[in-house]
């Protein structure tokens, strides 16, 4: 049934009040983003970072394949499709986000071949469980809130205070193209996902899911920045006064771990 | 031997402009800004801090009763022969933690951390602080750093001093902390559960706030979190003060004494968060209300502080850079 002028305008009404919700939700203005600009950071905060951050960047076509195997439709297997195709780097010999990331992680101090071997605060982990589940588990348009708005609108906003810092630290634009590349692509993202949105938002039940995977994933995203100033403020402590910081990573998994415990697997299922 | 105290704290807004700004939006929104960074993200969040420090004169009294507690413990130390410099810094305002140990005169120091309770946060992020200052100086001016006193949760001089400011404002109130009619509330800042999970924060406050509750025979007490800001949507540590106070009035109380167990000195996040709107809150609530002053310049608190940092001095449970 085709769209009415009146669902396409309260669609597109909800669909502006979502992004000024999530531009001021504390995941995205979180204090370690904001201080950035004002209390710079030195590039062995952003090993740390780098080394906490880097599992969500890995997992995230995951999420997204498994959640494109879930789409209801041709319009929005399209929009999850195109974003995959720019996440797994096409027409960039082989430089996928991955491996734009791993660029980033040795400029900051990690040894090639070492990246999965960090401690993950319980706030990583939390992050990455929670999107795979939020991609299997809940209602497609769930998952699609959480990878469309909850991401796409969030990070060129926390890339561009991120970025602030990454260049006060004194990294060189050439090892902060992973950064940078998505400050522009999730603008693109962002701008193709608006307009398959307007066509899965038009009765109360398809935004209140939306709204809902778009705040779950923001959630995570507030938790895991809390992590990750844990991470930061340990490390120098520990660093610098062995045996007198205020925390422990004791039980901690490192992403090859992960990997080593963790199954994702698409499969069929006869009832 | 170490010849210096470097004292580390929070810090508050004081008079004169920090030259953040081009214009000067005033001292609290810098203090405020500051702490939550330069994002629009957190606007409103800000000025709603920001109201607080006006309420009450547009600075806090954080820095002033900081100095004075290590001035009296640079005292107590002197009185038992023990002679050492000060230097004080602090981590949101000035004079700068790092900004001081770039001054510091000193051959050698230990640290003395003033947050009662342990959390990457405030006690990780001061001694980064000291770090920061550390690398600034070329290898041959940096002072050695000693040591850092051993934390102060447990020890019996916090909570004697703590319970004495229970009792004086359960004096105060004409009430009976032995009887379970007076709820007895012990708060502490609230703090994310992300950073809770790595830290022994909660277990470390519920071991000082039943120190104080057995000093003072309480009948009824509970702990509670405060100042947790209203726009973030995850878990922090609960109960938050009116829950607290809502319990303790479902159990029975009908007058409730608060002490600020989780902060050293009477500043805007005691006076406002915890003095006035716990006051609000009990107003709701029908039920009488006192808040206890912070330990501030008690003389059992500062003679504790003084045997950590000479039992620092010496060696013995402090936490050596390098160890």
């Amino acid at each position: 049934m085709a769209r009415t002028a009146q669902q396409e305008r309260t669609a597109r009404q909800f669909l502006g009040d979502l992004r000024e919700e999530i531009r001021t939700h504390a995941g995205v203005g979180h204090s370690i983003l904001g201080r950035m600009k004002t209390d710079p950071r030195s590039r062995a905060d952003f090993q740390v970072l780098a080394g906490q951050h880097f599992p969500l960047v890995g997992n995230f076509t995951r999420y997204m394949e498994l959640l494109l195997l879930r789409a209801p439709s041709s319009e929005a297997k399209c929009w999850l499709a195109k974003v995959l195709v720019d996440e797994y780097g096409e027409r960039s010999e082989g430089q996928d986000h991955s491996e734009h990331y791993r660029k980033f992680m040795h400029a900051a101090g990690h040894k090639l071949g070492e990246e999965d071997t960090v401690p993950l605060h319980p706030e990583v982990v939390h992050f990455i469980r929670e999107h795979y589940r939020i991609c299997t588990e809940e209602p497609f348009l769930v998952g699609l809130g959480a990878l469309g708005p909850g991401h796409e609108w969030s990070i060129p906003a926390m890339f561009e205070l991120a970025v602030a810092g990454l260049r006060k630290a004194g990294f060189a634009e050439s090892e902060i193209e992973y950064w940078t590349m998505h400050m522009d692509q999730d603008q693109d993202h962002g701008a193709w996902l608006e307009e398959a949105l307007v066509g899965y938002c038009e009765t109360p039940q398809q935004r209140e899911q939306v709204r809902k995977g778009a705040l779950l994933s923001l959630d995570a995203r507030e938790r895991f920045w809390w992590g990750v100033t844990d991470k930061i403020a340990a490390a120098t402590t520990r660093r610098s006064v062995p045996g007198a910081g205020a925390t422990s990573d004791e039980g901690q998994l490192t992403l090859r771990q992960l990997r080593a415990k963790w199954r994702i697997e698409p499969r069929l299922v006869e009832e | 031997m170490a010849d210096h105290l470097l004292v580390v704290a929070f810090g508050g807004p004081t008079p004169g402009c920090c030259k953040r700004f081009d214009t000067c939006p005033g001292e609290s929104y810098c203090f405020v800004s500051g702490i939550f960074g330069d994002n629009p993200a957190r606007k409103a969040r800000v000025e709603e801090v920001v109201a607080h420090y006006h309420e009450l004169g547009g600075f806090s009294r954080f820095n002033e009763i900081t100095q004075a507690q290590a001035e009296a413990v640079i005292a107590e130390l002197a009185r038992r022969g023990v002679k050492l410099g000060l230097t004080v810094g602090y981590d949101h305002w000035m004079p700068h933690i790092a900004d001081q140990v770039e001054k510091m005169r000193a051959s050698e120091f230990v640290t003395l951390v003033m947050a009662p309770h342990q959390s990457s946060v405030s006690w990780d992020g001061y001694l980064r602080r000291v770090s920061e200052g550390l690398e600034r100086l070329p290898q041959e001016k940096r002072p050695k750093w000693k040591g850092v006193c051993e934390p102060m949760f447990d020890k019996p001089g916090f909570a004697q001093a703590l319970a004495d400011r229970v009792n004086e404002a359960a004096g105060k109130l004409g009430a009976d902390l032995t009887s379970s009619t007076t709820g007895l509330l012990l708060s502490a800042h609230a703090v994310p559960m992300p950073i809770v999970r790595t830290s022994q924060y909660v277990n470390q406050i519920q071991t000082t706030a039943r120190m104080v509750a057995e000093r003072v025979k309480a009948a009824n007490w509970m702990v509670g979190y405060q100042s947790a800001p209203s726009d973030s949507k995850i878990e922090w540590t609960t109960p938050f003060l009116d829950k607290a106070m809502d319990q303790l009035a479902e159990s029975g109380a009908s007058k409730i004494v608060a002490a600020p167990i989780g902060f050293l000195c009477d500043n805007v996040e005691v006076l406002y968060d915890l003095g006035i709107e716990g006051r609000q809150h009990a107003q709701k609530l029908g039920i009488g209300f006192q808040a206890a002053e912070a330990v501030n310049t008690h003389p059992a608190f500062i003679a504790m502080l003084a045997d950590n940092v000479q039992r620092a001095l010496a060696g013995d449970d402090a936490r050596r850079p390098g160890a």
